[in-house]
């Protein structure tokens, strides 16, 4: 009985583990293979302080939990700005640097690690047998499921998804990527290190071959098989891989050592065989116990008429999702396009937040901005205005620069000199998010949905002030958090409704066709309901009739107030859509006017077409 | 920790460029396969290992002598990379798109676990393998003690390395291999097969990892862990002299890591040397400018 | 050797008309190639919608329009970089819509991209020996790297240098060096006058249009700078959103006054 009350605590334990990096890896989409490490400077924690000061498990625990939180974040700081393979490459340092330390610290036992880690007691009880830690582990393992569900499944969480599927479009989006990036890395390195001090507790010692290099592979193993974003999938892939031991010790037959090696085995066939068959795993994205359980009954009663959205995630109700197109991008384009166009003529603008300006008035001033490349002027002494009410349109031939333009007037790029003012503030050298949080935000030429979201988590993460999106207020503020969201649903609902996009909202946006991620796209960028939008070739890789609707959407924006900055290439759209346009050569502004006042002018034709 | 003497400074230096001019192939070979293809190709500790394995084996069971063992070992390493490119890098990067890079480093982790405990399962009863064929030899030169092997690993190791240097640069496919690795797209427009080059370059880079493997079975005789420390050295170099450089280049900052490893016991004790290493990894992806071109290009040529 | 005869003179045109595929067959000269109802893009993202020409065998021919029209997609769908999404290309009779870039080069085409086109890293010889990377003889091989070097004399001065280090022009001398080592019979030019200066523009294009009359070239040229495109062309399309809208005599779109209204 004790036997397989341990085989329970070690899935208690892997479960936390798995969870944890399932939030990390899953969820934020950050790759780290230092997950074991982290779980290393909570047992050893927990081990050195019992044995040399004889404190108790939980105080222990906590002093764990708060070091190991401090070396995720120390190893998090640099992998902000990673990519994939040097993230791979710096947690490999990290946990070879930390396991390193421990094996060879004198004070820490060396490589037999500190023994006789026994006998602790919590709250007076001590736990000197399986069944004496399987409540304490129990509870613990709960208290971690129910956090990193909170954490993941929750706007927090859907601002970690939008961070794993584009970074860039998430920060265009007014959210600061390194703060969550870093409190993610916090966070988990916590979660795996209280994982760690119960591994210590229930082995008796803590020893470098737990925490090895071995273990943190195992413990991706587990969240892979489970599937990424999947807080069930965790759990069962943490109980699948520890019930490979007793499978292969007992039901095989196989010696101690053999199985051991069996065992190892079957991780790596796992890992192999699911990338090959299927990378998402066993189950879908977010797949929560409750939704999990409302699934399977639902399979057994009638599916029920509605659903109730679960906090983070919109499930709309049956009938909507399954009268969307079933095979996206397989649109009858005529009859949808027309049906489209009738919706962007008749569509409501959602009620935004009216701006307190007259049409005319100047929103945004630009003046000297400069940048160069080594020895490329990309910029030089850039003056504009954006007025309210108004489309401003930006042309020139190939390499003039005005897609830098859009650059440094959000803050992806930092200006060498120049001002750059958004109604009235200095918004010049702020970051992306910082200038969109001012009420300036921009479109990207290669659309940068948010693949693997829905249509409708794609638009709600564009909505601003969501108290949910920080951990303070998903804490500490349960109930505005939920009223946020449900007015965040319905919002983002009617901005994809006025796109036309409605009756795809609970679709993945990547598995829309091009066209249709471009309206996700601009229902998106208008959900922010910045006073700025700069929308960057909208016109550019879609068909006519696409064409049509984007272009009287955004009339529609203009006849209400809206300022709008366009780059585009398709000289025909300009002349329709721009009240004003700048036209660039070089880097430079060399003209400004109307469109027919420009294309009048001979010089502006040469610098255009060349010369004959 | 050792003191600091003229004595111990030569012998460490010694030491050092024994070290090195292993981590100078395993970073040169891996290097190779990883500016080239783009695959993060941590499976490599599997062919390293079974080139060392199966070296032993043949050398023990048909008594071969120690070179031929050698060059069998390694060629058997290059028949596995280039499996593992056809049969399962090829078909990942397909249909994986952009998450390409990720999802072939996790097939990649998979391959590697379950060819290290394979390989343990299979030569279970062995306690390690033994490369046979070789004696060793020591000279003393003055306050030094040279090795016949370490002798021969050092020039072995260079001797590959310059090869593969001069193969680069002279000869028809050198350059088809460093059209790929430097412009993928126009390798496409003047006809080359990039999937081609890939095994090719799998087969020279995992022939290389094999020599080292068995030659470093040679001193300390084969386990199935053997990969994984060698492949991590591997790392550090390559990503340090930055992918895509010449082998030569590779090769001479392998040898200043390993210089730097074996000076640091005069300053330490040993077992914290290794430390040094991965910490100057982690400080130099930690501070490094912003990356240039990242893998995730080289896994989709002919984009817009 | 110079072949008159490949070149129609401009009587034997018939009217140039605005509807896509307008120029029709039958003339003295074979179409080298013809793309008919060409549909094309990057996977979701849907670029070109229905794309009709023919290039005839010595004929020199434009594709003007905007940044974003779709141009570049065509070509690199002709090549075989890109899957055709609908529709046929055919190569001097033969269907290529789904070869391979490699098939195509042995075919004698020859690509030249707008961007990195190239190979920055590697000596201008390298460059040149890439070029004629499936040419068997070496003889051969070493003859046309002599008439390149006589085209480019620049190319030999500079065998050693690394391509990349080289200015714009130079580079795009390279670039179509590299091409001709293939001895092609069909070029494909992407914007040869992407981020070149004016002066250099003018000799680019002079060069390009000795190389097809002295190795009688049919020449694919895609272009944004429409001046200098039709100095050296001799038919013309307009591509805008991913369609043919207009086709004419080089001659008659030198006429128009102005061309805002094309693109």
């Amino acid at each position: 009985m004790e036997l397989q009350i341990s085989y329970v605590n070690s899935i208690l334990i892997f479960s936390i583990f798995a969870l944890s990096l399932n939030l990390l890896l899953g969820y934020a989409g950050q790759v780290s293979v230092a997950h074991a490490a982290f779980g290393a400077v909570g047992g050893y924690s927990v081990a050195f302080l019992f044995l040399q000061h004889g404190v108790d498990l939980l105080p222990g625990l906590v002093v764990g939990v708060v070091l190991s939180a401090l070396v995720g974040v120390v190893v998090g700081l640099p992998a902000l700005r990673l990519s994939t393979e040097f993230l791979i490459l710096l947690t490999l340092a990290a946990q070879t640097i930390i396991l390193t330390l421990v094996t060879t610290s004198s004070n820490l036992g060396g490589t037999y690690g500190l023994q006789g880690v026994s006998g602790l007691s919590v709250f007076g009880r001590k736990l000197l047998k399986p069944s004496d830690l399987l409540p304490v582990f129990l509870v613990l393992a709960v208290v971690v499921y129910l956090l990193v569900r909170r954490l993941g499944e929750s706007p927090y969480g859907r601002v970690l998804r939008g961070i794993r599927e584009d970074e860039v479009a998430c920060r265009s989006l007014g959210k600061n990527v390194f703060t969550y990036k870093l409190t993610v890395f916090g966070v988990t390195a916590a979660m795996a290190g209280l994982a760690g001090g119960l591994f210590v507790v229930q082995n008796g010692l803590a020893s470098p071959s737990l925490f090895s290099f071995d273990q943190s592979t195992a413990i991706v193993a587990m969240v892979i098989l489970g599937g990424t974003g999947n807080l069930v999938g965790s759990i069962l892939g943490a109980t699948v891989l520890v019930l490979l031991t007793p499978f292969f010790d007992s039901a095989l037959n196989f010696t101690p050592e053999r199985a051991a090696l069996w065992r190892l085995i079957a991780y790596g066939v796992v890992l192999v065989i699911v990338m090959l068959v299927r990378p998402q795993g066993l189950l879908p994205e977010g797949t929560t116990l409750l939704r999990l359980g409302r699934r399977l009954l639902a399979r057994r009663a009638t599916p029920a008429p509605g659903s109730v959205p679960a906090m983070g995630g919109v499930r709309l109700p049956q009938q909507q999702v399954r009268s969307a197109l079933v095979e996206p991008g397989g649109l009858d384009l005529d009859r949808d396009a027309h049906a489209l166009t009738e919706l962007a003529h008749h569509g409501d603008l959602p009620d935004t937040v009216v701006s307190t300006g007259h049409r005319g008035d100047v929103v945004l001033s630009v003046s000297g901005l400069s940048k160069r490349f080594g020895g490329v002027v990309a910029a030089e002494d850039l003056n504009m205005e954006l007025r309210q009410g108004t489309i401003t349109a930006l042309v020139g031939p190939n390499g003039a620069g005005k897609t830098t333009v859009f650059n440094l007037l959000t803050g992806a790029i930092r200006p060498d000199a120049g001002r750059v003012t958004l109604n009235g503030q200095d918004i010049s050298g702020l970051r992306p998010d910082q200038v969109a949080d001012k009420g300036m935000v921009r479109s990207f030429q290669d659309v940068r949905v948010f693949p693997r979201l829905s249509a409708l988590d794609n638009v709600i993460l564009a909505i601003q002030g969501q108290p949910g999106e920080h951990v303070g207020g998903l804490f500490l503020r349960p109930g505005a958090t939920s009223r946020a969201e449900r007015d965040a649903h319905d919002k983002a609902l009617e901005w994809l409704s006025f796109v036309g996009m409605d009756s795809m909202a609970g679709l993945p946006a990547g598995a829309l066709a091009f066209g249709q991620q471009k309206l996700v796209a601009l229902a998106r960028v208008l959900a922010t309901e910045a006073d700025v939008v700069l929308l960057d070739e909208p016109a550019s890789g879609i068909d006519q009739q696409w064409v049509e609707v984007m272009l009287g959407l955004i009339e529609q924006l203009r006849e209400k107030g809206r300022t709008i900055c366009i780059v585009e290439h398709n000289l025909h759209d300009v002349g329709r859509l721009a009240d004003h346009t700048y036209f660039m050569e070089l880097g430079r502004i060399t003209a400004q006017g109307s469109f027919e006042e420009l294309t009048g002018e001979k010089r502006l034709a040469e610098a255009y077409f060349g010369t004959a | 920790m050792s003191s600091v003497t003229l004595d111990n400074f030569l012998q460490l230096t010694v030491a050092g460029v024994v070290a090195g001019s292993a981590y100078a192939l395993m970073g040169v070979a891996f290097g190779l396969i990883l500016s080239v293809t783009g695959r993060f190709h941590f499976a490599f500790t599997f062919t390293y290992t079974i080139s060392a394995y199966l070296a032993s084996q043949v050398g023990e069971s048909y008594g071969l002598p120690f070179w031929l063992s050698l060059i069998v070992g390694a060629v058997a390493g290059a028949v596995f990379g280039v499996a593992i490119e056809r049969f399962v890098y090829r078909p990942l990067a397909a249909k994986s798109g952009v998450y390409a890079l990720l999802v072939i480093f996790v097939a990649s982790l998979g391959l590697a676990i379950m060819g290290r405990n394979l390989i343990a399962l299979a030569w279970i009863d062995s306690a390690s393998k033994q490369i046979t064929g070789f004696t060793n030899a020591g000279y003393n030169i003055g306050p030094v003690t040279l090795t016949k092997l370490g002798i021969i690993h050092v020039v072995v190791a260079w001797v590959l390395v310059l090869l593969l240097g001069a193969v680069l640069t002279y000869t028809g496919l050198g350059r088809v291999v460093r059209a790929v690795r430097v412009n993928p797209d126009m390798a496409l427009v003047v006809g080359v097969d990039p999937k081609t080059v890939y095994l090719a370059v799998f087969a020279i880079g995992s022939f290389m990892g094999g020599v080292e493997a068995v030659l470093s079975a040679t001193q300390t005789a084969a386990q199935p862990d053997m990969g994984f420390t060698p492949l991590f050295y591997a790392f550090v170099v390559a990503f340090l002299a930055g992918l895509g450089s010449h082998p030569v280049r590779v090769g001479l900052v392998g040898l200043s890591i390993g210089l730097v490893e074996n000076w640091s016991a005069l300053f330490m004790s040993s077992r914290w040397t290794s430390l040094v290493v991965f910490g100057i990894l982690f400080v130099y992806v930690a501070l490094r400018p912003v990356q240039m071109v990242s893998l995730r290009r080289r896994l989709r040529p002919a984009q817009a | 050797m110079r072949s008159d005869w490949r070149r129609p003179t401009l009587a034997q045109h018939e009217q140039a008309t605005t509807v896509p595929g307008g120029v029709g067959a039958g003339t003295a000269t074979q179409d080298i190639l013809v793309l008919s109802g060409v549909q094309a893009g990057y996977g979701k993202k849907h670029v070109v919608f229905d794309v009709d020409l023919h290039l005839r065998a010595g004929e020199i021919v434009t594709m003007i329009g905007h940044n974003g029209a779709g141009k570049t997609t065509t070509l690199k769908t002709v090549f075989g970089m890109l899957p055709a999404i609908g529709g046929n290309v055919t190569y001097q009779g033969e269907d290529i819509t789904h070869s391979s870039c490699r098939r195509n080069v042995l075919r004698g085409m020859s690509y030249i991209p707008a961007e990195r086109f190239v190979f920055g890293e590697l000596s201008v010889l390298d460059n040149l020996r890439l070029g004629a990377l499936h040419e068997g003889s070496r003889e051969v091989r070493d003859t046309r790297r002599e008439k390149v070097h006589g085209m480019f004399p620049l190319l030999r001065e500079r065998a050693a240098q690394r391509a990349g280090t080289m200015s714009g022009g130079q580079q795009r001398m390279l670039s179509l060096g590299l091409a001709m080592m293939a001895a092609p019979k069909l070029l494909l030019l992407d914007e040869p006058s992407l981020g070149l200066a004016p002066a250099l523009v003018a000799e680019i294009f002079d060069g390009v249009r000795r190389l097809a009359d002295e190795e009688g070239l049919s020449v694919l040229l895609l272009e944004q700078n429409v001046g200098q495109a039709l100095r050296i062309a001799d038919r013309a399309y307009v591509m805008r959103a991913g369609r043919i809208i207009l086709e004419e005599t080089a001659e008659q779109m030198r006429g128009r006054k102005d061309y805002w209204d094309l693109f």
